[in-house]
Order: C-alpha cells, then structure tokens, then sequence
C-alpha cells in the first residue's frame, strides 16, 4: 500500500533502505526519462516544419516553429461537433461499463455461485470467438443502433476483460464485510453499492480510465455503424487525418498529391493529431490517479 | 453464505441466490445478443461466401468444407508465417507481462508522494502514442544517420551504419523494446490498482515484526496481487497469438515489416489482411480467424488448468 | 437472505427503473434511426440539413421544380482513404452544381474494410466511387446498370466501345454497371503534349553538369554516374528507392521490360514479368549499387516520399511523370536556386508498355433515392465541358489555354496552390468522369520545359496501352485470383531482399527462390489463364 512508507513514523532508515531507496530513484529516474523524452520529441516535432525536422538534428526544442500542423485540424468545424459527441460517450459509455461490468463482476466473484464455471467458459467464449463484422452489423441493426448514438454505448457495456479483473480484485475482500449487511437483510445490490463499491476505489477508477481513453479514441465504431455526419467522433477525425496524410503506397493519385508542395508532412500532421487526442485525457487522468496510488483508506476496511 | 449450503439441493441453492444469479444472467444475456447470436457468422468459414449476397448467404452460399484451411495449410510459407507468429509471441510475452509489475513494484516503493505520482503518470505516457507515429520514432532513432547510429559512430564502436529497420536480426529486439517502452506504464497501472487494495495493515504487523522492506515486497506485496497477476498472465496468453497483453502483433508486424526483414516479420495476421481481408476475401479471414480463436481458448483454459494445479489461483 | 416490505419496494422501484430506462433506451433508438436518414422530419439535424432534406423531398415529389433549378443531393461513398477533400464544397463544385443541378453529399472511406460491410448489409449510399471491388459491385442486386439506367431515361450517352467493353467484364450478366474514368489509348496520347504517368527517373541536372555530363544510355553508365557522385558529394545517396512507389518499375521501362504485368511470347502465351531474364538483370544491378552503397537502406523502409531524406539528399531518383517532380524541384529551388531536378531521356532500349483501363468509377446503388438523376449526372461528368471543368478549373476564369494548348492559370489559382490552400478553395477532386489526358495537360502545364524537354518526347514515341492484358486477369474469388494476389505478395518483399543481398550469388538464389515460390503459388494456371482470356478478350480492343 502507497501510504505506508509515506505516512510511517519517523524512524531510522536502515542500510537497506539506503540502497533500496538509491536503486528505486535511479531506475524511476531512468524510466522518467525513456518515457519521457519521445513523447517531449512528439511536441516539438508537431509545433516544428514537417519538412525541416526531415533532415534531423531536432532533439529538445522546435527549430522552425509552426502552427501549420495544427491548422488542418482546427479549420474543420466539425471538429467542435466531434468533441461533443466524443464527450459524451466518454462520460455516458464509461459509466454504464463500470457499472456494468463491475455488477456481473459482483455476481460471478462468489465462488458458491451454482453454475459459475459454466458461466465463466461461457464468457472465455465470447472473449476470443466472433462471428466478424457482417452479422455483428445485423444485430445491431435489428436492435436499431445503426445512425444512433446509443452504438457507442451500449455493445461495448460488457468488457469481459475488465470483468475479470473486477472478480480477482471484488475476492481480494473478506467475505465478513457483506455478511453483517447481509444478516441485517440487505439487498445484495444494496451491499453491492454501498459496501462492495466504495473499497474498490483502485480498480474502479482503473477500469474507469481503461474504458475511458478507449472510448476517447474509438473511431471503429462510428466508421462502420454510422452514416449520420452529425455523430462522427474524434477519433473518427483523426483516423481519416491520418489516412489523408498518409499517402503510401497508393495509386498515381496519390503519388500526385503528395508532390504538392507544402511544407506539413505525414508524420507532422500525425504527430499534431495524435497531440489534440491526447491533451484531454492527460489532464483528466490525475483525477483518477488519485484514487489508484492513494488507495483504500484503512477506516473503510475497518468498517 | 454457509459451507452447509453445498448440501442443498441446486435449485434450493439457486433460489437463495437469486439476486447475484441475476446479476450474472443479465450480463449472460448481454453476452447471449451481442456475441453469440452474431457467431453464426462463424460458418462463413466454411462456405463459398461473397459479400455480394449479404447476411442471406451465410445461410445460402454453397458449403466448401475445410478450403480455406487446406488454402492456408499449404500456403508456401505456411510454417514460416506459424514460426513468425509464435516467436513474435513468446518472445514478447517474457518481456512485457513482468515489466509492468516489476514498473508497479518500483513506483510503489518511491516514498516521495509527488516524486510517485510524476514518475507514474510520465511512465504511461508512450501508450497514448500511435503505432504508427512508434514506427516513425523507429526510423527517427535507427536510420543510418540517425542518432543511434551518429552515437555509435562517433564513439568508434562501428564504422558503417547499421541497417536496423531493414535487417532481419533487428525485428525481433525492436519489437521487443517498444512494446515493452509502450506498454509497461499502461499496465502498471492495473498492478498498482492492486497494490493499492492490500490491507495497510499487513504492512505495519510486519514491519513490527521487522521485516525488511525486500522482505515485505516478497511475502506481502506480491502474494497480495498474485490473483490478479494470474488473472492477466491466463488471459494474455490467451491472446498470445495476438501479442499478449498489448495485442500489438498486428500493428508492429505491419508497420516495422518490410521486405528486408520480411523473413521474420511476416505473420499470420498481416499475411491474411495481404491476401484476405484487403481483397474483400471475408470468408477466408474467417477462417484463419477461426484457427486462431481456437488456439486462444485452449491456451486459457490449459493455463488456467495449470494455474489451479500449481498456485492454487485461477480465472475459473 | 431474509426479504422485509421495504425490501421489496426497492427492488421493485429498481426494476421499474430499469425498465423505464429500457424503454427510454428503445424509443429513443427508433426516433433515431430512419428519421435522420429518410424522412425530413429529423430532429437533430443541423439547420442547414433540414433544408437539404426539404429540397430533396421537394425534388423527389414534384418533378416540375426540379426543372426550375432545384438542387438535388445525392450520397456518395468515396473509397479512398487518402483522398484529400470530405466535402463537395469549393469554386469547382459550385460550378459543377450550378451545371447539373447535383451537390454531393460525401463520405470518405477512413478502412478498407468498410465497402466490404457495406455492400453485405445492404447500407450503401446513392452512389459509390471506387477502384476496388468492382467485380463485387457489377451485380443487379447491388447496382443499377449503367445500360439500363440509360435506356429507361432516355439518356443520350454513346459510352465508347472499350469502355463499355471495360466494364462489362466486370459483371457476370455481361452489363456494364459502371465506366472508369482515366481511360485513355494509345492513339489517343498521340495528339497530346504531355505524357501518360509512367514510371521515370530524374537526376540532379546541376551536379550532373558539374561532372562533366557522362553518357547515360545503358544500367553500367549509371552505375558509373553514381560512382562520379558518390565521390564528388560523398554524403549525397546517389539513387533514392523508396518503398514500393515506382522503384523497379522505372528501371524495368528502361531496359524494356514496360509495365505489364504479363509479357507475350514468341509463341504467343503470355508470361509474368518475373520470369523475364532483364527484370532478373535490373534486380541483380540493384543488389551491386546497393552493395556499392549507393542505396540508402532506409529507403527500403521508407514507404512515401515524405518521409526519406530531404529533396537535396538524392541524385537519382526513381518516380513518375507528369508530377513526380513538381514539389521536389520546389522544394530545392527554396534550398537553393541553383539546384534543379530534370527528368531523364529514356535509354535507347526503353519501353514504355502499360495496361491501364481506367481508374474508378462510380455506381450507382440500389438504395439511390433517384437513379435518373444519377445517371444523368454521371453522364454529364464524362463531358468534355465537365472534364474541364472538374480538373482544370473554370475557362476563362481560373484558366486560359495558351498557343500550344496547354491551361495558363491565374494568379489567383496560383496564389492559392503557393498557399496550399487549392484543394479547399478550388477543389479539383470530384473528377468522377475525369479524363487522363487533360489532367496530364493540367500538370505538365505547371511544369518548366526544361525539365521534361528530353525526356517526353522519347517517352510518347515509345508508350503503348495494351488494356487487354489487365482486362485478362482473373477477377472473383477464383483460384487464379487467389494465386495472382499470393504472387503479388511475393513480388515486393524478394525485391527487396534481392537488393539487400550480400552477394550477387546470394541475389541470384534469392531470385531463383522467388520463381520457384511463385511457381508454388501457382503462376503457372495463372499463365495460362491469362493467356486463354487474351486470345478471347483481344477482338473487342482491335
């Protein structure tokens, strides 16, 4: 647990703290700075002249600064559209698979439940076998989700692989905790909301930030499910972006269009998108971080 | 609920708990609509189906049997596009499931809060990054003026410039890398999710008894995220032929391939988007699809065999 | 598990809930779907929207408004994922509208798989514009015909014989369901000042000055040429390869081989063109320049010009005609003025074969709201006028056509290419009926003499479009498509591990290698089917 070394008693640290201590920061400083840096090289490559960072030597900062990157993809108004909608399906679509997903979780984590191990090869099932993107089109048809906005939503509720997750972590909790509610006749949804929920802050808010970038960047969905350009999501944009960018390989065409001359690039105008993409979520994520590195607190345990 | 209730009939048991049943049938329900009512599709695989007669032809189109598995099965490279897959596979998998707990693990034991939070949040940083702007960060760094190759140069190790992107030796340790670079943060964070949900007091009984801090990260730590380490282990092997956790195979293969190192990045699945899907040849992708689904179930549930068998922890 | 009243109220609020949810959920679907799609009565739509729907309604109804200049709009599936506009909006579109009373409503593909669920759900749009599946596409119960589209309207479109031919190989009921545009023969190149896109190598004109203009007519004087290079600009890449664009085609025009994909033999079968013994030749002489270090092996990784070194880095570069050297020279003219990339003569062996039938072609879908008006429409691109008109710009306005023939464009065209804006401006994009000769003029036309005066004549004098041979090939789901694309595959990745080989004897196993697996993959059906279609196929193009 986080809190333990931070909020321990001032002691003496041992030798072995020393070297633990000296390992753990050198190796954070080091990984600080692998992971860092390409994303740091992302920034300055998309504020800098496509085809002037071509020739290299850009390390730490933009040599010829543009806009120009950026431009393409502030121009659309259909951008604002998108990022409504892409909101919307973040907030709405994280809620109902958490919930969701964390209630069958709840159903399938006591290991008495009659039928469990067929239920559970029953998911594996789903899990690793489709039937392919036609019939999937069908189903969703009959339930007319095709042009809606609720396609985005309600097909993708059930992650079976956060349902594990979520059964692993709901067993990691004594059984005594719902067993005194459980005496007094509450109801297991009862139990479920107000006792099983409120300890698994962690892996809610984990599941929550899996499912939430997933759906910030979905763009399969809106391609193959809607035709309505009113519904078209931000990562619907930055796909056809980067397709338009990305000229490779293609016909004569092709070819011709990438002669025109002009300064963005394939990879600078990528770089620029994948950049308004990402922006959001990482000034969301501390929110959820909170609740993952801070933990439980021990007074919900002991209650 | 009682050992004793293990005795009673089933349906007495079923009726006592029909809440938590319900529970698990409206997700078996959820499932029963959007999974396994579109499995029909499934039999495309065995038919001679075009796209041109829409869903009525899965039902109509004339049965060819196992064709496209024979197709595959004599393919010419047929053993070297398996090779490919399950090196690719394998090879990733010892690299990228301990990273991300061993990255947990670290994160964990940093004892400044802000000098965590920084280190955690800069850690996953590489996941937001596209796959496609990972294969330009490759040539970025690996071309031969690039700065790998400036810095080997200029430290006199190497005279001419490597061709990593195009040399058959370098897949591999390149795949490797980036999806471990990637990754790992991501990954972490479900591992210290876990962590975050071990009792506190453990630590503080066992610091009393004057464990040393390796000592409670053995006996403590890591026994108290072991479900959940075998929860992911079970189900990336699973998706082993997809590239384990990341399921990045497809994406690495197609981008950081090319004709120089062709012999080892080729696999089955960006060969089967070459001469299936790309072609509109649906029934085909099916098929290997279909190949590739039954492996993944077998592994899962020999894995969880395993598991129960071994440490006692299992997905079911 | 004990229930109490209160219990029981919860649980039976929840389900209500629930269900009232559900209902919400589903009602909430039925409004969505059809209402925003058919019926004028969408509720979410963008004002502009409604007043789309409210025309088309009005135009469906009441053909007497559609006389009087009503607008119609029709859906339009472009599937091509690069394609560089999403909008049927510019100069050009506008004029397009106001001469044929049609505006788009455009969708881009973002995958390749998307035309594919498409056709198998049956949700395709009006009309659909596309190079893939056609054969998938020329079926009556996907499509109208072209053919009786026009006899049923009473249009009058005299479809040329090759095209119509074209395009009826499509189909298994032997009607043509569409018409390639870009299609053009032979003679037809004969009138032209320009040239067909063929594959073409450019050199650096102002370094091959500085060393003294040494011959260049034969793969050895190249070689040698790079090596003056090389030794001249020890950090310049002599031949730039990248990727898969044009590179072996280039050196395959020039030793003779052309562009086809099967080759006729003396005794009249036809044989792919890795089995041709110069193709053997190019591919072992690009193993020694690479040896030789006058390839840059990134290249190989490199898959578009974009992304290899910059436009100054190179000597040799393998590209195509008509554009293949517009932005570059751009591009070093700003790194210096002095520099200059010209394109170069033709060897004396060179051939320049092709096999082209055209490019897309638009089809028009049985869900299209008004198949008159559409076929109509298609009709009217494929007019000189609207040729023009979609590739060039307005005459008079955006352009006028100097002594020679070829367009001079205004300043502000020009303005707006120099600010990359053209595309959004003008919009040269929608040429659904576009004809490859005035979209060659367009662009040599913004090409300086100089740069291509060597090099196209020759080329012109030595071009042949024989359609036949890539109307022989096999379409559907036969097994000799299935063998062709498993060669396709092939092809590329033994290139270029045939370059990088460390050897010439390790390039020339390589090679016997790729024969022998092609030969696996079953080249050899494929041969002989091609050459039975040819022998039936040919009477139609004579």
């Amino acid at each position: 647990m986080a809190n333990y070394l931070a909020t321990g008693r001032r002691r003496k640290r041992s030798r072995e703290d020393w070297i633990i201590d000296t390992a753990v920061y050198l190796l954070a400083a080091i990984i600080f700075a692998i992971c860092l840096y390409p994303f740091w090289l992302s920034i300055i490559l998309a504020f800098n002249e496509g085809t002037d960072a071509r020739t290299g030597g850009i390390y730490f900062w933009p040599r010829k600064f543009t806009l120009d990157n950026f431009k393409n993809l502030i121009d659309d108004p259909a951008w604002a559209k998108a990022l409504l909608i892409t909101f919307f399906r973040t907030v709405l679509g994280t809620t109902l698979i958490v919930l969701f997903t964390t209630t069958v979780a709840y159903g399938l984590s006591f290991v008495n439940l009659v039928g469990r191990k067929v239920y559970m090869s029953v998911m594996i099932i789903a899990m690793y076998f489709s039937g392919g993107i036609i019939p999937y089109f069908m189903v969703l048809r009959t339930l007319h989700l095709i042009n809606n906005f609720l396609v985005y939503v309600i097909p993708s509720m059930l992650n079976i692989f956060y349902c594990m997750v979520a059964i692993s972590s709901f067993q990691g909790i004594p059984p005594e905790l719902g067993e005194s509610a459980r005496l007094d006749g509450a109801a297991e949804l009862t139990i479920f909301a107000k006792i099983i929920l409120p300890i698994s802050k962690p892996m809610l808010a984990t599941i929550a930030i899996f499912t939430a970038v997933g759906q910030w960047n979905s763009w399969y969905d809106c391609a193959f499910f809607t035709q309505n350009k009113n519904l078209r999501t931000m990562g619907y944009l930055l796909m056809a972006i980067i397709n338009k960018a990305s000229l490779a390989n293609q016909s004569m065409d092709a070819y011709a269009a990438s002669a025109a001359s002009s300064t963005v690039t394939t990879m600078s105008v990528q770089l620029a998108a994948m950049i308004v993409a990402v922006g959001p979520i990482l000034l969301i994520y501390p929110f959820f971080q909170r609740y993952i590195v801070s933990g439980i607190t021990i007074g919900a345990v002991k209650g | 609920m009682a050992v004793d209730e293990r005795k009673k009939s089933v349906w007495k048991r079923i009726g006592k708990q029909k809440q938590i049943q319900t529970f698990v049938w409206a997700g078996l329900l959820f499932l029963f609509v959007f999974n396994f009512v579109p499995m029909f599709g499934i039999i495309m695989a065995f038919e001679n189906y075009s796209i041109a007669d829409g869903v009525k032809g899965l039902f109509t189109s004339e049965w060819v049997g196992l064709k496209y598995f024979r197709e595959f099965v004599n393919d010419y490279n047929f053993f070297s596009l398996i090779r490919n897959t399950l090196v690719l596979s394998l090879s990733k998998m010892v690299f990228t499931l301990p990273l991300p707990i061993l990255l947990a693990l670290i994160i964990n034991e940093i004892r400044s809060r802000l000098v965590k939070r920084i280190v955690q949040t800069v850690s996953y940083l590489p996941y937001f990054i596209s796959w496609v702007i990972v294969a330009g960060f490759c040539q970025l760094f690996l071309k031969s003026n690039g700065i790998v190759n400036n810095m080997l140069i200029s430290i006199g190790s190497i005279e001419q410039p490597i061709a990593f992107m195009t040399g058959k030796q370098y897949f591999l340790p390149i795949a490797i890398f980036t999806a471990c670079w990637k990754d790992m943060g991501w990954w972490a964070i479900l591992f210290l999710s876990a962590i975050a949900g071990i009792d506190p007091n453990l630590y503080e009984a066992a610091e009393m008894d004057g464990c040393s801090r390796l000592k409670r990260i053995w006996h403590i730590t890591l026994p108290g995220i072991k479900s959940t380490i075998t929860v992911v282990l079970i189900l990336s092997l699973g998706n082993l032929l997809g590239g384990g956790l990341g399921g990045s195979n497809f994406d690495q293969a197609w981008l950081l391939g090319n004709g120089g190192n062709s012999e080892v990045s080729e696999i089955i699945q960006t060969y089967v988007m070459k001469i299936g899907l790309s072609k509109g040849r649906y029934a085909y992708a099916a098929a290997i699809g279909l190949c590739q689904s039954i492996i993944s179930v077998v592994l899962v549930f020999t894995s969880n065999f395993f598991s129960k068998k071994v440490s006692g922890d299992s997905l079911f | 598990m004990k229930t109490k009243s209160s219990e029981k109220r919860k649980r039976w609020l929840a389900i209500l809930l629930v269900t009232g949810l559900l209902a919400g959920v589903l009602s909430a679907c039925g409004n969505g779907t059809r209402a925003e799609t058919s019926s004028a009565g969408g509720q979410n739509g963008s004002a502009s929207e409604e007043a789309q729907k409210t025309e088309q309604k009005s135009g469906e109804t009441g053909g007497d408004e559609a006389d009087s200049g009503e607008v119609k709009t029709l859906s339009i599936f472009i599937d091509h994922t690069w394609y560089p506009v999403d909008s049927f909006t510019g100069a050009i579109p506008d004029e397009i509208t106001k001469r044929t009373g049609i505006t788009l409503d455009v969708t881009v593909a973002v995958d390749t798989n998307q035309l594919g669920t498409m056709i198998s759900s049956g949700e395709l749009p009006d009309l659909v514009y596309t190079q893939r599946l056609l054969d998938t596409l020329s079926n009556p119960n996907i499509c109208y015909s072209y053919e009786d589209l026009l006899s049923e309207y009473n249009v009058d479109w005299e479809i040329p014989a090759k095209q119509l031919g074209i395009a009826r190989g499509y189909s298994q009921d032997g009607k043509a369901y569409t018409v390639l545009n870009m299609f053009a023969d032979t003679s037809d190149w004969e009138n032209s000042n320009s040239v067909p896109m063929v594959g073409s190598l450019s050199y650096r004109r102002d370094i091959y000055e500085e060393i003294g203009c040494p011959p260049m007519n034969s793969l050895d004087d190249l070689y040698a040429v790079m090596g003056q290079v090389k030794e001249k600009h020890p950090d310049m890449v002599p031949l730039q390869l990248l990727g898969q664009n044009w590179n072996t085609e280039v050196f395959k025009d020039l030793v003779g081989v052309g562009a086809l994909r099967y080759i006729e033999q003396e005794d009249g079968s036809y044989q792919c063109y890795i089995r041709d013994e110069r193709y053997k030749e190019v591919l072992l002489w690009l193993n020694k320049c690479y040896a030789s270090g006058y390839i840059s092996p990134d290249d190989q990784f490199f898959s578009d010009a974009s992304q290899g070194f910059n436009a100054d880095g190179y000597f040799f570069s393998c590209g195509c005609t008509q554009n293949g050297i517009t932005g570059t020279n751009a591009e070093l003219a700003a790194i210096d003025p002095s520099y200059v990339r010209w394109e170069m003569k033709p060897f004396d062996t060179a051939y320049y074969g092709q096999s082209s039938l055209g490019w897309s072609g638009v089809f028009i879908s049985k869900n299209c709201k008004d198949p008159e008006a559409a076929i109509k429409f298609v009709q009217k691109m494929f007019t000189p006028e609207m040729q023009q008109l979609s590739q060039m710009g307005r005459e008079g306005i955006d352009f006028t056509f100097d002594d020679k023939g070829f367009p001079v464009y205004s300043d502000e065209w020009m303005a707006s290419v120099k600010a990359d804006t053209n595309v959004k401006d003008y919009n040269t994009w929608f040429y659904l009926g576009g004809s490859t000769i005035i979209e060659a003029d367009g662009r040599v036309a913004q090409m300086e003499e100089d740069w291509y005066k060597d090099a196209y004549p020759e080329i012109r004098k030595r071009y042949e479009n024989l359609p036949w041979i890539e109307a022989a090939r096999p379409i559907g789901e036969t097994d000799e498509k299935i063998a062709e694309d498993k060669v396709t595959e092939l092809i590329m990745p033994y290139e270029q591990r045939i370059i990088q080989a460390s050897s010439q004897e390790e390039a020339a196993a390589l090679y016997d290698e790729l024969i022998t697996n092609a030969e696996k993959s079953g080249l050899a059906d494929v041969e002989a089917y091609v050459t039975q279609r040819v022998a039936e196929l040919m009477p139609m193009y004579q």
